[in-house]
Protein backbone atom coordinates (compact mmCIF):
# COMPACT_ATOMS: atom_id res chain seq x y z
CA UNK A 1 0.00 0.00 0.00
CA UNK A 2 2.68 2.17 0.95
CA UNK A 3 4.49 1.94 -2.57
CA UNK A 4 1.25 2.29 -4.06
CA UNK A 5 0.41 5.44 -2.51
CA UNK A 6 4.70 6.70 -3.04
CA UNK A 7 3.98 6.25 -6.94
CA UNK A 8 0.82 7.91 -7.09
CA UNK A 9 2.63 10.74 -4.97
CA UNK A 10 5.22 10.92 -7.65
CA UNK A 11 3.46 11.11 -10.53
CA UNK A 12 0.45 13.58 -9.82
CA UNK A 13 0.37 17.15 -10.19
CA UNK A 14 -0.23 19.13 -7.36
CA UNK A 15 -1.70 22.40 -7.49
CA UNK A 16 -1.88 25.62 -5.20
CA UNK A 17 -3.29 29.44 -6.05
CA UNK A 18 -0.57 31.99 -4.75
CA UNK A 19 -1.10 35.81 -4.82
CA UNK A 20 1.77 38.18 -5.29
CA UNK A 21 2.15 40.40 -2.29
CA UNK A 22 5.05 41.94 -2.45
CA UNK A 23 4.74 45.31 -3.35
CA UNK A 24 6.78 46.01 -6.37
CA UNK A 25 6.01 42.70 -7.86
CA UNK A 26 8.36 39.64 -9.04
CA UNK A 27 11.50 41.79 -9.70
CA UNK A 28 15.12 39.88 -9.62
CA UNK A 29 15.33 39.67 -6.00
CA UNK A 30 11.88 37.91 -4.98
CA UNK A 31 12.66 35.68 -8.39
CA UNK A 32 15.96 34.80 -6.81
CA UNK A 33 14.23 33.56 -3.21
CA UNK A 34 12.20 31.76 -4.80
CA UNK A 35 14.39 29.80 -7.55
CA UNK A 36 16.59 29.22 -4.53
CA UNK A 37 13.90 27.41 -2.86
CA UNK A 38 12.47 25.89 -5.76
CA UNK A 39 15.62 24.36 -6.99
CA UNK A 40 16.40 22.51 -3.57
CA UNK A 41 13.27 19.88 -4.18
CA UNK A 42 13.79 17.62 -6.66
CA UNK A 43 10.55 17.68 -8.14
CA UNK A 44 9.22 20.34 -10.90
CA UNK A 45 8.65 23.50 -10.01
CA UNK A 46 6.44 25.59 -12.15
CA UNK A 47 4.20 28.71 -12.11
CA UNK A 48 1.27 29.75 -14.50
CA UNK A 49 -0.29 32.94 -15.44
CA UNK A 50 -3.79 32.79 -18.12
CA UNK A 51 -0.94 32.62 -20.86
CA UNK A 52 2.54 31.75 -19.49
CA UNK A 53 4.08 29.08 -18.12
CA UNK A 54 7.50 29.45 -16.05
CA UNK A 55 10.09 27.08 -14.62
CA UNK A 56 10.52 28.08 -10.95
CA UNK A 57 14.01 26.93 -10.37
CA UNK A 58 15.21 29.65 -13.19
CA UNK A 59 15.17 33.20 -12.66
CA UNK A 60 15.07 34.23 -15.86
CA UNK A 61 11.58 31.98 -16.80
CA UNK A 62 10.34 33.52 -13.14
CA UNK A 63 10.71 36.94 -14.63
CA UNK A 64 9.13 36.41 -18.45
CA UNK A 65 5.48 36.34 -15.72
CA UNK A 66 6.06 40.01 -15.59
CA UNK A 67 4.18 38.73 -12.18
CA UNK A 68 2.94 42.50 -10.03
CA UNK A 69 1.64 43.04 -7.53
CA UNK A 70 -1.58 41.28 -7.33
CA UNK A 71 -1.45 38.73 -9.63
CA UNK A 72 -2.61 35.40 -8.88
CA UNK A 73 -0.62 32.39 -10.24
CA UNK A 74 -1.05 28.85 -10.29
CA UNK A 75 2.01 26.67 -8.39
CA UNK A 76 2.15 23.35 -10.34
CA UNK A 77 4.43 20.61 -8.43
CA UNK A 78 5.13 16.70 -9.27
CA UNK A 79 7.65 14.28 -8.39
CA UNK A 80 9.25 12.47 -5.19
CA UNK A 81 9.30 15.86 -2.94
CA UNK A 82 5.84 17.51 -4.18
CA UNK A 83 4.09 17.79 -1.46
CA UNK A 84 7.05 19.35 0.61
CA UNK A 85 7.86 21.90 -2.33
CA UNK A 86 3.93 22.84 -2.68
CA UNK A 87 4.11 23.85 1.35
CA UNK A 88 7.36 25.27 1.38
CA UNK A 89 6.39 27.43 -2.04
CA UNK A 90 3.27 28.60 -0.82
CA UNK A 91 4.37 29.30 2.33
CA UNK A 92 7.17 31.21 0.74
CA UNK A 93 4.23 32.95 -1.14
CA UNK A 94 1.69 33.55 2.15
CA UNK A 95 5.06 35.24 3.78
CA UNK A 96 5.37 37.79 1.51
CA UNK A 97 8.70 37.28 0.87
CA UNK A 98 8.98 38.75 4.53
CA UNK A 99 11.27 36.59 6.43
CA UNK A 100 11.95 34.29 3.23
CA UNK A 101 15.75 33.27 5.02
CA UNK A 102 13.47 32.08 7.71
CA UNK A 103 11.10 29.70 5.52
CA UNK A 104 14.18 28.87 2.85
CA UNK A 105 16.12 27.64 5.66
CA UNK A 106 14.05 24.69 6.78
CA UNK A 107 15.36 22.24 5.38
CA UNK A 108 12.97 20.13 3.09
CA UNK A 109 12.11 16.65 4.58
CA UNK A 110 14.54 14.22 3.15
CA UNK B 1 7.29 47.52 -23.68
CA UNK B 2 9.43 46.84 -26.82
CA UNK B 3 13.35 46.98 -26.17
CA UNK B 4 13.17 49.95 -28.04
CA UNK B 5 11.49 51.50 -26.67
CA UNK B 6 13.97 52.16 -23.36
CA UNK B 7 17.31 50.80 -24.61
CA UNK B 8 19.78 53.96 -25.64
CA UNK B 9 20.92 53.23 -29.33
CA UNK B 10 24.17 55.21 -28.81
CA UNK B 11 24.92 54.00 -25.37
CA UNK B 12 25.56 50.59 -26.78
CA UNK B 13 28.60 48.85 -25.79
CA UNK B 14 29.34 45.95 -28.59
CA UNK B 15 32.67 45.21 -27.34
CA UNK B 16 33.21 45.37 -23.17
CA UNK B 17 36.65 45.35 -22.41
CA UNK B 18 36.00 45.41 -18.96
CA UNK B 19 37.53 42.28 -16.96
CA UNK B 20 35.47 43.05 -13.48
CA UNK B 21 31.82 43.96 -12.34
CA UNK B 22 32.78 47.20 -10.95
CA UNK B 23 34.67 48.06 -14.32
CA UNK B 24 31.92 46.94 -16.73
CA UNK B 25 28.92 49.07 -14.39
CA UNK B 26 31.13 52.09 -14.96
CA UNK B 27 32.04 51.63 -18.17
CA UNK B 28 28.03 51.38 -19.45
CA UNK B 29 27.52 54.04 -16.73
CA UNK B 30 30.11 56.40 -18.87
CA UNK B 31 28.37 55.34 -22.08
CA UNK B 32 24.74 56.25 -20.92
CA UNK B 33 26.71 59.60 -19.62
CA UNK B 34 28.24 60.34 -23.22
CA UNK B 35 25.03 59.38 -24.88
CA UNK B 36 23.85 62.33 -22.70
CA UNK B 37 21.38 60.10 -21.26
CA UNK B 38 22.46 60.64 -18.19
CA UNK B 39 24.12 64.13 -16.82
CA UNK B 40 27.52 63.88 -16.21
CA UNK B 41 26.79 64.77 -12.55
CA UNK B 42 24.76 61.86 -11.38
CA UNK B 43 26.93 59.37 -12.89
CA UNK B 44 29.05 58.54 -9.96
CA UNK B 45 25.77 58.87 -8.14
CA UNK B 46 24.51 55.85 -10.55
CA UNK B 47 27.34 53.93 -10.28
CA UNK B 48 27.64 53.78 -6.34
CA UNK B 49 23.60 52.67 -5.93
CA UNK B 50 24.06 50.09 -8.84
CA UNK B 51 27.07 48.47 -6.92
CA UNK B 52 24.91 49.04 -3.89
CA UNK B 53 21.93 46.83 -5.25
CA UNK B 54 24.51 43.98 -6.29
CA UNK B 55 25.41 43.94 -2.03
CA UNK B 56 22.34 42.69 -1.67
CA UNK B 57 22.41 40.03 -4.42
CA UNK B 58 23.68 39.63 -7.66
CA UNK B 59 21.86 40.27 -10.77
CA UNK B 60 23.89 37.65 -12.68
CA UNK B 61 21.13 35.48 -13.21
CA UNK B 62 22.45 32.78 -15.27
CA UNK B 63 22.92 31.88 -18.42
CA UNK B 64 25.33 34.57 -19.28
CA UNK B 65 23.19 37.21 -18.29
CA UNK B 66 23.68 39.87 -16.12
CA UNK B 67 20.84 42.68 -15.40
CA UNK B 68 22.70 45.60 -12.96
CA UNK B 69 19.99 48.48 -12.43
CA UNK B 70 18.92 51.00 -9.70
CA UNK B 71 16.03 53.71 -9.70
CA UNK B 72 17.72 57.04 -9.34
CA UNK B 73 16.14 60.38 -9.37
CA UNK B 74 17.71 61.71 -11.89
CA UNK B 75 15.84 60.25 -14.63
CA UNK B 76 12.09 60.58 -15.88
CA UNK B 77 11.98 57.32 -17.40
CA UNK B 78 12.95 53.73 -17.52
CA UNK B 79 16.43 53.84 -19.66
CA UNK B 80 18.85 50.97 -20.51
CA UNK B 81 21.82 50.06 -22.23
CA UNK B 82 23.26 46.75 -23.35
CA UNK B 83 26.92 45.62 -23.41
CA UNK B 84 28.35 42.83 -24.71
CA UNK B 85 31.45 40.72 -23.40
CA UNK B 86 33.32 38.63 -25.37
CA UNK B 87 35.55 37.07 -23.16
CA UNK B 88 33.22 37.39 -19.94
CA UNK B 89 32.75 39.13 -16.73
CA UNK B 90 33.00 37.55 -13.43
CA UNK B 91 29.35 38.63 -11.99
CA UNK B 92 29.08 36.68 -9.17
CA UNK B 93 26.57 34.69 -11.03
CA UNK B 94 24.11 32.69 -9.11
CA UNK B 95 25.53 29.91 -11.61
CA UNK B 96 28.69 30.27 -10.79
CA UNK B 97 29.15 31.04 -14.58
CA UNK B 98 30.87 34.07 -16.26
CA UNK B 99 28.55 37.14 -17.98
CA UNK B 100 28.65 38.10 -21.74
CA UNK B 101 25.38 39.87 -21.78
CA UNK B 102 24.62 42.47 -19.79
CA UNK B 103 21.62 45.15 -19.88
CA UNK B 104 21.68 47.72 -17.50
CA UNK B 105 18.83 49.47 -16.25
CA UNK B 106 17.74 52.84 -14.64
CA UNK B 107 14.51 54.08 -13.80
CA UNK B 108 12.57 56.80 -12.20
CA UNK B 109 12.11 55.94 -8.52
CA UNK B 110 8.38 56.17 -7.99
CA UNK B 111 7.71 53.54 -11.52
CA UNK B 112 8.48 49.62 -10.63
CA UNK B 113 5.32 48.49 -12.92
CA UNK B 114 7.88 49.83 -15.90
CA UNK B 115 11.00 48.08 -14.02
CA UNK B 116 9.14 45.09 -14.11
CA UNK B 117 7.82 44.82 -17.71
CA UNK B 118 11.37 45.80 -18.77
CA UNK B 119 12.62 42.77 -16.70
CA UNK B 120 9.64 40.95 -18.78
CA UNK B 121 10.57 42.02 -21.66
CA UNK B 122 14.51 41.53 -21.54
CA UNK B 123 14.18 37.86 -19.87
CA UNK B 124 11.23 36.81 -22.74
CA UNK B 125 14.10 37.71 -25.37
CA UNK B 126 17.31 35.95 -24.20
CA UNK B 127 15.59 33.04 -22.95
CA UNK B 128 15.85 32.60 -26.94
CA UNK B 129 19.04 30.69 -27.49
CA UNK B 130 18.98 32.60 -30.77
CA UNK B 131 18.41 36.15 -29.87
CA UNK B 132 21.31 35.51 -27.39
CA UNK B 133 23.46 33.78 -30.07
CA UNK B 134 22.64 36.80 -32.38
CA UNK B 135 22.98 39.17 -29.84
CA UNK B 136 27.09 37.79 -28.71
CA UNK B 137 27.58 38.25 -32.82
CA UNK B 138 27.07 41.63 -33.26
CA UNK B 139 29.74 43.94 -34.04
CA UNK B 140 28.32 47.81 -33.61
CA UNK B 141 25.81 49.46 -32.26
CA UNK B 142 23.75 49.59 -35.13
CA UNK B 143 23.28 45.59 -35.51
CA UNK B 144 22.83 45.44 -32.15
CA UNK B 145 19.79 47.97 -31.93
CA UNK B 146 18.80 46.55 -35.32
CA UNK B 147 18.86 42.70 -33.66
CA UNK B 148 16.42 44.56 -31.07
CA UNK B 149 13.78 45.54 -33.31
CA UNK B 150 13.75 42.20 -34.57
CA UNK B 151 13.14 40.71 -31.47
CA UNK B 152 10.43 42.76 -30.44
CA UNK B 153 8.72 42.27 -34.21
CA UNK B 154 8.89 38.69 -32.96
CA UNK B 155 10.87 37.66 -36.05
CA UNK B 156 13.75 35.72 -34.24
Amino acid sequence: MEAVQRIMAETHVYHRRVVVKAPHGLHIRPCTVVAKLASQFDSRVRLRTNNKLADAKSVMDLLTLGAEHGMELDLEVDGPDAPDALEHLSALFDSDFAAPEAVAAQPPAP
Amino acid sequence: MKLCDFVVADAIVPELQAGTKDAAIRAMVASLAKAGSIKAQDEEGIVTAILKREELGSTGIGNGVAVPHTKHASVDKLIATVALSKTGVDFASLDGEPVFILFLLVSPPDRPGDHLRALESISRHLRNQSFCKFLRQSATPAAVMELLKEADNNEI
